[in-house]
C-alpha cells in the first residue's frame, strides 16, 4: 500500500465531502476503498483491522462543506507549511470593512491579521486594487505587533 | 491573549489606524484615513461567514486524520482503522456501529480519534462526560511529546464509544478554525505527527478507567 506525503495531504483536501455527496463518493472511492481488504457496514463505515491490537484509530470521511459545495473540487491554497481554501477571490461588496483572517505565519507567530477593504466607489477591477493595496498595507506583520491571535 | 472580544477588537481597529496612519474615531468605531474612511463596525461578525469571503471550510477536519490512518496502515501499524461517515451532523456513523456492530470492538481498549484543533490535546473528556483516564492521556501525551491532557473535548466519534470500549480520546491533529472561513491546517505539523504516532506503543498504554471500574465494582459487591 503506498503512502501519503504531504502533496497527497492538499490534494485529498480538494474534495469537499459533504455526508453523501459526489465528492465524497470520488474521495471513498480513490483513497478508502482503494485500501486492500477494506470492509464496510450497513452504514457505509469503512473499517479495516491490522495484526493484533487492542486500539482502535478513528476520523471521519465527511467535512461540513453543503451539498452544492461537494459536487466538485475546491481551490486549496499553501503558504508557509499550512493549507487554506482559496480565500483570495473575494467577493467585494459595496461596503467598507474589515475580515480577520488567520493567515501565513502570522500564525505561527499567534498574531491576527487584519484585511481591509476600503469603500471605493468603482468598477470590480479598481475596487479589488484598493483592496489588495489595502490588504498589503495591513499584513505587514511588524505593523500589527501586539496583537495576539484569538481563537474562538 | 485577548479573551474579551470586544476588547480585540478595539485593539485590533486602533492597530489598523496605526497601520495605514489613521485616525481612530471613538465614536462609531472607525479610522478616518487619508484615502478615506476604513469601517471596522464588520469585524463584529468575523465568527460568521464573512461576506468577503466566498469560501468556507477546508475541510482539514478531518482529511488530516484520513491522510494519518492512511499512512499508519502503510506501516501495518497493529490496530483496528475505522473511517467513519456522517459525523458532522452527530456522529451518526459512530453511532450506528456502536449500536449494530459492537462485536467489531470487542478486545479494544482504547480508542483513539484524530480529530481535534489546535497542536497539543489529549482529550480526557468530551461534552462534560469522562472519555478517557488521566492516566492513559498522560502515557500518550508523554509518549507523543509536546502534548498534555485536556478535559475541553466537544464531541467526536470516539464520544460513540464509551460504552464499549474503556479508554476513548481525540487527538490535537493541527487545523485551526474548523467549519468556518479561514479555516487552516499546518501540513508540517501533521507529517510530523505521523512520525511521532509511528513510535507510539500503543500495546503499553494503560488502561486505568477500566480498572478503576472495576475495583469500584467490587467495592460495591463487599
Amino acid at each position: 500500500m503506498m503512502r501519503f506525503n504531504k502533496d497527497d495531504l492538499v490534494e485529498m483536501l480538494r474534495y469537499p465531502r459533504s455526508h453523501g455527496s459526489p465528492m465524497e463518493k470520488e474521495f471513498i472511492a480513490v483513497y478508502i476503498d482503494s485500501v486492500p481488504g477494506m470492509n464496510v457496514d450497513g452504514f457505509g463505515n469503512r473499517y479495516i483491522k491490522v495484526g493484533k491490537s487492542d486500539t482502535a484509530f478513528l476520523s471521519h470521511i465527511d467535512t461540513v462543506h453543503t451539498y452544492a459545495e461537494s459536487t466538485q473540487r475546491q481551490d486549496v491554497l499553501v503558504n508557509d507549511g499550512f493549507a487554506f481554501k482559496d480565500i483570495h477571490a473575494c467577493e467585494l461588496k459595496d461596503e467598507s470593512g474589515v475580515c480577520l483572517l488567520p493567515y501565513d505565519e502570522h500564525i505561527r507567530g499567534r498574531v491576527a491579521v487584519l484585511k481591509v477593504k476600503h469603500g471605493v466607489e468603482s468598477n470590480d477591477d479598481e475596487e479589488l486594487s484598493a483592496f489588495v493595496s489595502a490588504c498589503d498595507k495591513m499584513l505587514l506583520k511588524e505593523k500589527l505587533d501586539g496583537i495576539d491571535f484569538v481563537d474562538w | 491573549m485577548y479573551t474579551d472580544k470586544s476588547e480585540l477588537l478595539k485593539s485590533m481597529t486602533l492597530a489598523g489606524c496605526k497601520a495605514i496612519g489613521g485616525r481612530y474615531v471613538e465614536d462609531g468605531g472607525y479610522c478616518d484615513g487619508k484615502d478615506g474612511d476604513y469601517r471596522f463596525d464588520s469585524i463584529k461578525d468575523i465568527s460568521k461567514p464573512h461576506p468577503f469571503v466566498t469560501g468556507k471550510a477546508l475541510g482539514g477536519d478531518d482529511t488530516a486524520g484520513v491522510w494519518l490512518m492512511l499512512n499508519l496502515l502503510s506501516d501495518d501499524v497493529p490496530g483496528l482503522y475505522v473511517f467513519f461517515r456522517n459525523e458532522e451532523h452527530g456522529c451518526h456513523g459512530s453511532r450506528h456501529m456502536a449500536s449494530h456492530d459492537p462485536g467489531l470492538f470487542k478486545g479494544i481498549r482504547k480508542a483513539v480519534a484524530f480529530d481535534r484543533k489546535g497542536y497539543a490535546d489529549v482529550i480526557t473528556t468530551q461534552s462534560g462526560r469522562r472519555t478517557c483516564s488521566d492516566e492513559f492521556a498522560s502515557e500518550l501525551a508523554g509518549q507523543l511529546g509536546d502534548y498534555k491532557p485536556s478535559s475541553l473535548g466537544v464531541l467526536c466519534d470516539s464520544a460513540s464509544l464509551t460504552s464499549l470500549v474503556p479508554e476513548c480520546t481525540n487527538l490535537s491533529i493541527g487545523y485551526a478554525n474548523a467549519h468556518q472561513p479561514g479555516e487552516s491546517l499546518d501540513l508540517d505539523f501533521v507529517e510530523d505527527l505521523y512520525h511521532r504516532l509511528k513510535k507510539v506503543d500503543w500495546e503499553s498504554l494503560p488502561v486505568a478507567k477500566e480498572r478503576k471500574i472495576k475495583k469500584s465494582l467490587f467495592r460495591r459487591w463487599e
